[in-house]
């Protein structure tokens, strides 16, 4: 290695220059995904089940893992040494990470072998656990050694710029004021975000209220995909409610955002400065009324029985002899669904298109208009584009949103028309708490789990076009 | 409303057929938009109230109102809901503005670690039983900070903030730092001053998600007089719970006239924070 | 990208680290929970067994205690003095905890996650007592009960030997016990027909109107034509109860079909749905909703009030059933408001009905987390039918508050509380917890009952003459798994045959083509 200002060779252990005296900074070193990959299957690994029943039908119950093994600190200290490994990969000691790694490979084996000895019985099988342990582990000695990144384009860091040469702990020292104001954020994210978050545990536990938690290994996730006979018609439900909330939230979204830009585009045309303000404070109204009362108002109007306003009122009109069933018929409810939603959304989404128009420079309206072009082809190529950019922003930033859908299909929807309006949010709510028995929290969990882990695909998905296009994350 | 300045449109000069076609359709609108809202207020003032096609009132009465004003189980969940939005927003907006400032320190060590912190849990949630525990294990269920405190960290509202600081130049940033401000004294003295607008819009909608609460409401709440307007609208909407017995007034009118009440608050607030409001969101998500 | 996955793993550790603490943290508490009920069964055994003199029960300082809407309400209803006679009177200091009334089944289930802070005393809907007896988290009350004052009073009425029968539950050992009581009947619904409308359609009087099903689909023709074609039946919250006895809205279309499990004559269980009587009954209401002759607002998930005040009340349905004593009352005087005939007719259960079904109550329970059960029993609930001071504080309320006594100190009349004070008709407070036709225990004395309108005794006494046992709820944890899956699909389907999409019989098979393998495994765990 070189100095970089005089050229002068230098070793490893030089801070400064031999020769021209210039402290020397070092290129960073890459970190080693591929190992912390391997640490996370671990760690993901060790809730499954170590040993389990081979019978499909009975939901490979009974299950002994690390979780319901006798002696828990087992399973404690296999969670500490992946915190270890993990933590010494981010600080970029990953050699040292080794270690832990390959002692969680150890831990795996004592507790298999012992659970064997215990539990083992004539149809038990080895569960997902060693596998994805003993992978996992593989993969994070060996990712130890491979320095994937570097294949990568460097970015441009931006941490450096006003700090220089002063070292992590310099900088740390001038933060300190930033670090205490950061202080009651992380309280409540820690408070009400990561405490509850242990409870995902109970994705692999049977959890009803009443009862205490016991370990069940990967029957609810069997249950959710049908991978035995009696599971078959909650997969079914389950499957079609993902279904739904993706067709659901995404044509909303598209429709919602659609007409968000038209209006906008058109209120932007009113030259008007009262009446727009007066247009932008109705539409924005419907925004503030909860989704209860939207929905109560828009039954009453849709209803099919003689109160119904909207169907009294074609029927009076002779515009139809039959009344329309808009509420129960599955063919209606998504289009009824999709109009109440852009009623009640359509004004508030203007907002921010509105704001990007406002923006636009009007001298390049007034040189477009010295070159003789009339009002659409300025649109075409002077608003437009600099909305575009906005509108990507706002669907990726929603797209990410859209496994949450809730309210909204819930005051909505009826048994009549579960085949198109049933979603994940309701699904689980119903099977929370609208059984004639007892909830079982383990399974919504498990169900939540995969929702979030949709969520999540979505979201990274999200973040990439947003690099993409807007040159940076979400976040 | 809408009638009167479509006729001041037409008095201008210069007008095109398209700015007629463009009012008409925004009358429309606004057409579509304010008649279910204004037959909820016909009925809210109608003693006859019930099903039919009329749009006026037909046997007046602001019975409805009075007695949303004059009873105890009718006005404290309003004055509950106002001091839970009240209180919620200034927490909200405190803990967005002091987490979106950190964020903007670019040369701070860790700075990317926490924002990963914050993203992560929007992607994972530990469900309702697990808050549930931890709420009822920190002494807070059927206390109004139940309510107020799990929603004051919200990471969305959090990014539009941070975003917005970034717009802010650095140059006063730093003329305040060669000044001799500490950090917490640059925060108050200059970021904060610049950023009202973004306060306006990040403020109000925290105060329509406070405002609109049930679901925590309903979760961490046991105590009947801690209830919001919203928990006595739903039971007034969905279980026709409603506190009255005699017939000068039907149900529907109460129910209407509460739906009204709800909206009220902003509807007086919007029009004073709109340009803010506008302006906010613009600098906080569009500009870099 | 470097940077993010750095922090991405910090991130990843960070969460790792909090599950552990979260994990271990649970854990603890698990394992403390866990030694605690069974510190509670080892008492409840030893208190089998041994039979403590009644010397030995300590009157307990405080109790907390769970309650639904059932008693009066806060605020509108002076429920605060209750509590504070109450108190008074038991020598307790009792803590009331009065979640919203329409999500009350949902904050059970968050309260029993936390074993450690249950309330002594919960009232529970009868699927969650059934459940939770089974599941060990209730105090097994059987000794105690048959050890009772109220027991061994001699002044139960009549019908209560068959009441406290359908107590027995399965309990955590398997052994049938009672774990729950309930100071009254769980009464049940009878249909109420506008005499309006039935007058329009040519029904002159009580007695003409049908007996059966024939007679009854001819009835309901009439009432359509003769009332401008409007729908003459809308039952309250769409074609199932959500609770059980789930058919008790619309008994008519129903009749013998019982959509959830129950046990036949010979005492096999049933999956009720995927009987042929269901599959008629399904038709029936295909027939009934097709035609109009079912409101078309049944399929739209009405609300039980709405359809109470939007539509009965509002004279836009003429049939109409819903619960039988304190309603008949306040039946007539809703439609009074509106300005409507109040005169309402019982339909008698049509031949192939046989009987309304009277639901069982819900249960008032000592949890496993009472410190002193046989305390809380002997102080808080014997009392309740202590035939004197405590049983008019439950059945009444308040004196002076919520009722007054008369001159010669016989009958009491019942006062206005805050919900109905400056309207201009008054409605009277009537009851507190229970009604007095229902109570399973008479006074010592003369119960100075008052009613407010003779038609609350006329129907009480219809429904009596009238009723049967509604099966009971089941809980098994089969069925606890399963049960709001085939619940999703039970409702799907009636839907579907109500809008002519499949026939009854159809449905049937879809069901049991989907459903068997739930249907067979619940049944097998109930034997």
């Amino acid at each position: 290695m070189q100095c970089k200002y005089c050229g002068t060779q230098i070793t490893k252990k030089d801070t400064r220059c031999p020769q021209c005296g210039r402290a020397i900074v070092r290129p960073e070193k890459n970190i080693r995904p591929i190992a912390i990959a391997g640490v996370v299957i671990a760690f993901v690994g060790s809730a499954f089940p170590m040993i389990m029943n081979s019978n499909a039908d009975l939901k490979f119950q009974p299950a002994f893992g690390f979780m319901n093994y006798e002696s828990p600190w087992m399973w404690y200290s296999f969670l500490l040494l992946c915190v270890l490994s993990v933590v010494l990969c981010a600080v970029k000691l990953e050699k040292f990470s080794i270690a832990p790694t390959a002692i969680l490979g150890v831990l795996c084996g004592i507790t298999y072998n012992n659970v064997c000895l215990r539990h083992g019985a004539p149809g038990m099988v080895m569960g997902l656990a060693p596998i994805l342990i003993y992978a996992g582990c593989a993969i994070g000695v060996i990712g130890v050694f491979l320095d994937v990144l570097k294949f990568k384009k460097k970015e441009i860091s931006t941490d450096y710029r006003y700090t220089g040469h002063k070292t992590v702990w310099q900088r740390i020292y001038i933060y300190r004021w930033f670090y205490l104001m950061f202080l009651p954020v992380l309280v409540f994210v820690i408070i009400f975000n990561y405490l509850p978050m242990t409870g995902l545990r109970y994705a692999f536990m049977d959890f009803k209220s009443g009862s205490e938690p016991s370990y069940v290994g990967i029957k609810h996730f069997v249950d959710m995909f049908g991978l035995s006979e009696i599971s078959k018609l909650s997969s079914k439900q389950f499957m079609r409610a993902f279904g739904n909330t993706l067709t659901l939230s995404v044509i909303k979204l598209a429709m919602n955002t659609f007409a968000a830009v038209l209006i906008s585009l058109l209120l932007h045309e009113m030259k008007n400065i009262y009446f727009k303000k007066s247009v932008q404070t109705i539409i924005y109204l419907p925004h503030f009324m909860s989704w209860v009362v939207v929905a109560s108002i828009f039954k009453m109007a849709l209803s099919a029985n003689d109160s119904g306003l909207v169907n009294s009122l074609l029927m009076s009109l002779g515009v139809i002899d039959k009344r329309i069933d808009f509420l129960t018929s599955n063919n209606l409810w998504r289009g009824v669904y999709y109009v109440v939603n852009l009623w009640k959304d359509t004004g508030w989404g203007t907002i921010l298109f509105l704001a990007t128009l406002s923006g636009i420079s009007p001298e390049l309206y007034e040189a477009a208009d010295i070159d003789g072009a009339n009002r659409f082809n300025k649109m075409r190529y002077i608003t437009m584009p600099a909305l575009a950019n906005t509108i990507i922003t706002v669907f990726i930033l929603n797209l990410a949103k859209v496994m949450n859908l809730f309210e909204s299909v819930f005051v909505m929807y009826n048994p009549s028309v579960y085949d198109t309006s049933d979603v994940i949010q309701t699904y689980i709510y119903r099977q929370s708490f609208a059984s004639s028995g007892t909830p079982n929290y383990g399974y919504t969990t498990a169900v939540g789990l995969f929702k979030s882990l949709i969520g999540c695909i979505l979201v990274l998905i999200c973040n990439k076009a947003s690099k993409k296009v807007r040159g940076r994350g979400i976040v | 409303m809408a009638q009167t300045t479509a006729v001041y449109v037409k008095k201008k000069r210069k007008l095109k057929p398209f700015d007629i076609v463009n009012a008409i359709i925004f009358i429309a609108i606004s057409i579509v938009i304010l008649l279910p809202i204004w037959k909820v207020l016909v009925d809210s003032f109608d003693a006859t109230s019930g099903y039919g096609l009329s749009f006026l009132p037909r046997k007046f009465t602001a019975e409805a109102y009075r007695m949303a004003i004059s009873r105890a189980d009718l006005y404290r969940p309003f004055l509950i809901s106002i001091l839970v939005t009240a209180t919620g927003t200034f927490v909200g907006l405190m803990l967005s503005t002091l987490g979106a400032y950190v964020l903007i320190q670019w040369e701070m060590p860790g700075r990317n670690f926490l924002s990963y912190v914050l993203l992560f849990t929007m992607l994972f949630s530990g469900g309702m039983i697990p808050t549930y525990i931890v709420m009822m294990n920190l002494h807070l269920t059927n206390t109004l900070w139940s309510v107020i405190l799990p929603m004051g960290i919200n990471v969305y509202n959090l990014v539009l903030m941070r975003n917005f600081f970034e717009g802010i130049p650095a140059s006063l940033d730093e003329a305040a730092k060669i000044d001799g401000c500490t950090p917490m004294g640059i925060f108050f003295k200059v970021v904060l001053p610049l950023s009202k607008a973004a306060l306006a819009a990040i403020g109000l909608m925290f105060a329509v998600s406070y405002w609109n609460d049930y679901t925590n409401f309903k979760i961490y709440i046991t105590n009947n007089s801690l209830f919001n307007f919203q928990m006595k609208l739903r039971s007034m909407v969905m279980d026709s719970d409603l506190p009255m017995d005699d017939g000068s007034l039907s149900p529907n009118t109460l129910q209407n006239a509460a739906i009204i009440i709800a909206m009220i608050p902003f509807m007086i607030i919007y029009p004073f924070c709109q340009d803010y409001f506008v302006q906010g969101v613009n600098v906080g998500a569009v500009k870099e | 990208m470097r940077k993010m996955s750095k922090f991405a793993a910090c991130v990843l550790a960070g969460v790792m680290a909090l599950s552990l603490i979260g994990c271990a943290k649970a854990d603890g508490t698990g394992n403390s929970a866990s030694v605690s009920s069974t510190g509670t069964s080892v008492s409840a055994s030893t208190s089998k067994e041994a039979d403590p003199a009644p010397a030995e029960i300590v009157k307990p300082e405080k109790i907390t205690v769970m309650w639904d809407g059932t008693i009066f309400k806060e605020g509108d209803n002076y429920a605060e003095e209750f509590y504070k006679a109450l108190s008074d009177a038991l020598g307790i200091e009792i803590d009331f905890i009065r979640p919203d009334h329409s999500s009350y089944a949902e904050h059970i289930g968050i309260t029993f996650n936390d074993k450690e802070k249950l309330p002594d005393v919960v009232i529970l809907p009868a699927n969650y007592y059934t459940a939770f007896a089974a599941q060990g988290n209730l105090w097994n009350m059987t000794d105690a009960w048959l050890n009772s004052e109220t027991a061994n009073s001699g002044r139960l009425v009549d019908a209560a030997k068959q009441v406290i029968d359908g107590w027995y539950v399965n309990g955590p050992d398997g052994q049938k016990g009672i774990y729950g009581f309930y100071p009254a009947r769980g009464n049940g619904c009878i249909t109420y027909v506008s005499a309006a409308w039935a007058k329009k359609a040519g029904y002159a009087t009580e007695d003409s109107l049908p007996t059966d099903w024939a007679g009854y689909q001819e009835f309901l023709q009439k009432m359509k034509e003769a009332n401008d074609g409007k729908a003459p039946v809308l039952a309250a919250g769409g074609l199932f109860n959500r609770e059980a006895p789930y058919t008790n809205y619309l008994p008519e279309f129903w009749q013998g079909a019982y959509p959830d499990f129950y046990q036949d004559a010979n005492g096999n269980w049933v999956d009720g749905f995927a009987t042929d009587d269901m599959a008629a009954a399904l038709d029936r209401i295909a027939w009934g909703y097709q035609n109009g002759y079912i409101n078309a607002a049944i399929l739209e998930g009405p609300s039980t009030s709405d359809v109470r005040n939007k539509y009965f009340y509002a004279g836009e349905t003429g049939v109409f059933t819903y619960w039988a004593g304190t309603w008949a009352y306040n039946n007539m005087t809703n439609l009074a408001k509106n300005g409507l005939d109040t005169e309402c007719w019982k339909l008698m259960p049509l031949k192939e009905m046989g009987a309304y079904y009277e639901r069982m109550s819900p249960m008032i329970a000592i949890t496993s987390a009472c410190k002193n059960p046989e305390g809380v029993f002997k102080y808080f609930i014997d009392t309740m039918l202590d035939g004197g001071k405590v049983q008019m504080l439950w059945q009444y309320g308040v004196e002076g508050v919520h009722y007054e006594w008369n001159e010669d100190h016989t009958k009491i009349n019942g006062l206005v509380t805050q919900s109905s004070k400056g309207s201009e008709k008054e409605s009277k407070t009537t009851k507190n917890l229970f009604e007095a036709n229902l109570k399973l225990a008479n006074f010592a004395e003369v119960d100075p009952y008052t009613p407010a309108d003779e038609v609350i005794d006329i129907s009480f006494n219809f429904f009596n003459k009238y009723s049967k046992a509604a099966p009971a709820p089941v809980s098994s944890d089969v069925y606890n798994d399963y049960s709001a899956t085939l619940w999703t699909e039970r409702q799907e389907l009636s839907a579907k045959v109500a809008k002519g999409e499949m026939t009854g019989a159809e449905a049937v098979a879809k069901y049991k083509e989907d459903c068997e393998a739930i249907s067979n495994a619940v049944i097998a765990s109930f034997k």
